[in-house]
């Protein structure tokens, strides 16, 4: 016991504890090494602390650790992704590493009304309640915390409209990835897309940036046994025209798929976890006082 | 680039070495010090940029809890963060706020504790020899070590901007200041007498390194202002960490050449000789603070806890906890503490 009292003990723990949590670290500790390391904190605290400030700081530390160890066994984490309009009762669970878990039941129907460019989605659960999340915003409902994912892969332009001039006149199709297009007897499809289109050095095609500043696409065309690529893009309509392929081909327009993330969490003890951190903060700062 | 916010860093800077020449010359330049630091946290304020209020709230604790070079010195690498970066409307949110202010006490108990143990060595260079260690360091890993290869630059890919004048004076720096920190190192390590060839080569080598160092620091400024905005945005926390070490090593070589007259021992002693409990319980209790509304905000923000703001949060508030019991290697971990705050800054803002 005077080993676990001993100050050097606490300090130990705590920055042992401290590099297993930190983000940066390249290997995630095993969860029984950090729950291990936690508990011997709190034990630590409590048993080296002189003053009632010590004994806060230990009372709280059990708290956080108290709360950590619930919401890692009851609570649950995962995302879902909806489209504009659709709907699903149902969310992607993840585990502790991200590994996925299988389909698990919401509790109730999630409709996304509407989804703005910005990020921020206006719900609907049921007959009447509206949820709205969006950066920096979740919203609760049925015990579930649902807030917008970190990547929104919905907010990438990643439908290509392409006009396909022929001699009965011109049509327009969308293409996406894995989503090819049929007209006119061709299909359409997208091998590469550069949301912000330029050349290397070395004459190679790279993208600036992920905004649609120019964008530009190479398509891949078939028609029976045979096939061109074809390269699109907006600024130069119609620049590439294949030996063998009557048609025209033009990038007119890049669509916003209307599609969001969303994570869903249920933390049952989050409260006590940040009564837990409040009340060791009260008491590192009685332990300011003078003996 | 903002003007004001440049301008409170300037002033930063010479409220940390007034309040170096005040520890050793008395109560005046101390508080003219402080008068600069409040000054600066207005100006920051002025600027209207919400990412500007940490480095606010850096300064105002610097000037009124914790009066020290060190807390305005780092207040000065956050105002130039803010000077070089574009202004952006959304707000940093509580948790920087708390974490600032925690960093400054941090600061404050870090440099009372080095102050503390540098009075039992009389002669020692220690402060300049941390000072050209973290300089050393931060060279080294800015940018990835390019200036270990006579090259410097800010940005990735295509907006890269290359710095080859910088990466000169900056590699020059790196070498006289790494043999100026091992020329007093292997003093402390290996002579028992209180001089030695070592302590005076490398003392002079850590006063040149200083010079270099700021020279290095104004290049760079001048060189990514050229840059623009692109560059600048990129290379602003590059900028303020070769700042921040630049700081460290000059206000080091500041004490080293006071400790050399012999009025300087007896009035930086008493200075020195307050506790540095107190003030390292309540940076603790700030980084908690700071964990619990990190943990708020994000349970707010993204429906959940459990996420990497939070961690970094408690991770610091671990270390704060880890170094506040009296045992060994206490300047370690108080160091480790501040650092681990300031990287929990540094990614905030």
């Amino acid at each position: 016991m005077r080993l676990v009292a001993s100050p050097g003990f606490v300090t130990a723990c705590a920055v042992l504890l401290a590099v297993c949590l930190h983000p940066a670290l390249p290997i995630a500790p095993p969860p029984a090494v950090t729950a291990a390391l936690a508990l011997l904190l709190v034990v630590g605290l409590f048993a080296g602390a002189r003053r009632a400030g010590g004994r806060i700081v230990g009372l709280g530390a059990l708290a956080v650790a108290a709360a950590l160890g619930y919401d890692g066994l009851r609570g649950h984490h995962g995302t879902l992704t909806l489209e504009a309009g659709s709907g699903t009762n149902r969310y992607e669970e993840e585990g502790p590493d991200g590994q996925p878990l299988g389909l698990r039941p919401l509790g109730f129907d999630l409709v996304a009304e509407k989804i703005e460019p910005g990020g921020a989605v206006l719900l609907r659960s049921g007959a009447d309640a509206r949820l709205v999340v969006g950066r920096g915003r979740s919203a609760s409902q049925g015990g579930l915390r649902i807030g917008l994912a970190d990547t929104v892969p919905g907010a990438e332009p990643s439908v290509l409209r392409i006009s396909v001039a022929g001699p009965q006149g011109s049509r327009l199709v969308d293409v996406a990835a894995n989503a090819p297009a049929t007209v006119d007897g061709l299909e359409i499809g997208l091998e590469r897309y550069f949301p912000d289109f330029a050349l290397d050095a070395k004459q190679q095609p790279y993208s600036r940036s992920n905004e649609p500043r120019n964008p530009a696409a190479l398509l891949g065309v078939r028609r029976g046994s045979a096939s061109w690529r074809v390269f699109v893009i907006r600024a130069m309509p119609g620049i590439h025209k294949p030996e063998g392929l009557d048609r025209v081909l033009s990038l007119t327009e890049v669509v916003p798929r209307e599609v969001v993330t969303l994570r869903v969490s249920r933390e049952p003890a989050a409260a006590l976890a940040l009564g837990g951190l409040l009340l060791m903060a009260a008491g590192a700062a009685l332990e300011a006082r003078p003996a | 680039m903002s003007l004001v916010a440049a301008a409170a860093a300037l002033a930063l800077a010479a409220a940390s070495v007034l309040a170096e020449i005040g520890s050793v010359h008395g109560r005046a330049p101390a508080l003219a010090g402080r008068g600069l630091a409040v000054a600066s946290a207005l100006l920051l304020v002025a600027t209207g940029r919400p990412a500007a209020w940490p480095a606010a709230v850096l300064a105002v604790a610097a000037a009124l809890v914790a009066p020290r070079s060190l807390p305005y010195l780092v207040a000065g690498a956050a105002a130039v963060v803010v000077a070089l970066r574009p202004p952006s409307s959304s707000g940093p949110g509580i948790t920087p706020l708390i974490a600032a202010l925690a960093l400054a006490l941090a600061a404050a108990a870090f440099q009372r504790s080095a102050e503390e143990r540098a009075a039992g060595r009389p002669g020692a260079p220690g402060a300049a020899m941390l000072g050209g260690a973290a300089l050393v360091l931060s060279l080294a890993l800015l940018d990835g070590g390019n200036v270990l290869r006579w090259q410097f630059g800010v940005g990735a890919g295509a907006s890269r901007v290359e710095l080859p004048g910088a990466s000169l004076v900056l590699g020059v720096a790196l070498l006289v200041t790494l043999a100026g920190t091992l020329g007093t190192s292997v003093h402390f390590l290996a002579a028992p007498a209180p001089t030695s060839q070592a302590l005076s080569l490398g003392r002079r080598l850590l006063v040149l390194g200083a010079g270099l160092a700021g020279l290095g620091v104004a290049v760079t400024g001048a060189q990514v202002s050229q840059g623009g905005e692109g560059a600048l945005a990129a290379g602003a926390l590059d900028l303020a960490a070769l700042a921040l070490a630049a700081g460290l090593l000059v206000l080091g070589v500041l004490r080293m050449l006071a400790d050399e007259r012999p009025l300087a021992r007896s009035e930086s002693a008493s200075t020195a000789g307050a506790d540095t409990k107190p003030v390292l319980a309540l940076a603790a209790a700030a980084a908690l603070l700071a964990a619990a509304t990190a943990g708020f905000e994000g349970w707010r923000g993204e429906g959940t806890y459990a996420t990497d703001a939070v961690a970094r949060a408690g991770t610091a508030a671990l270390l704060g906890l880890g170094a506040l019991p009296a045992t060994r290697l206490g300047l370690a971990r108080i160091a480790l503490f501040t650092v681990a705050l300031l990287a929990l800054l540094a990614g905030a803002v």
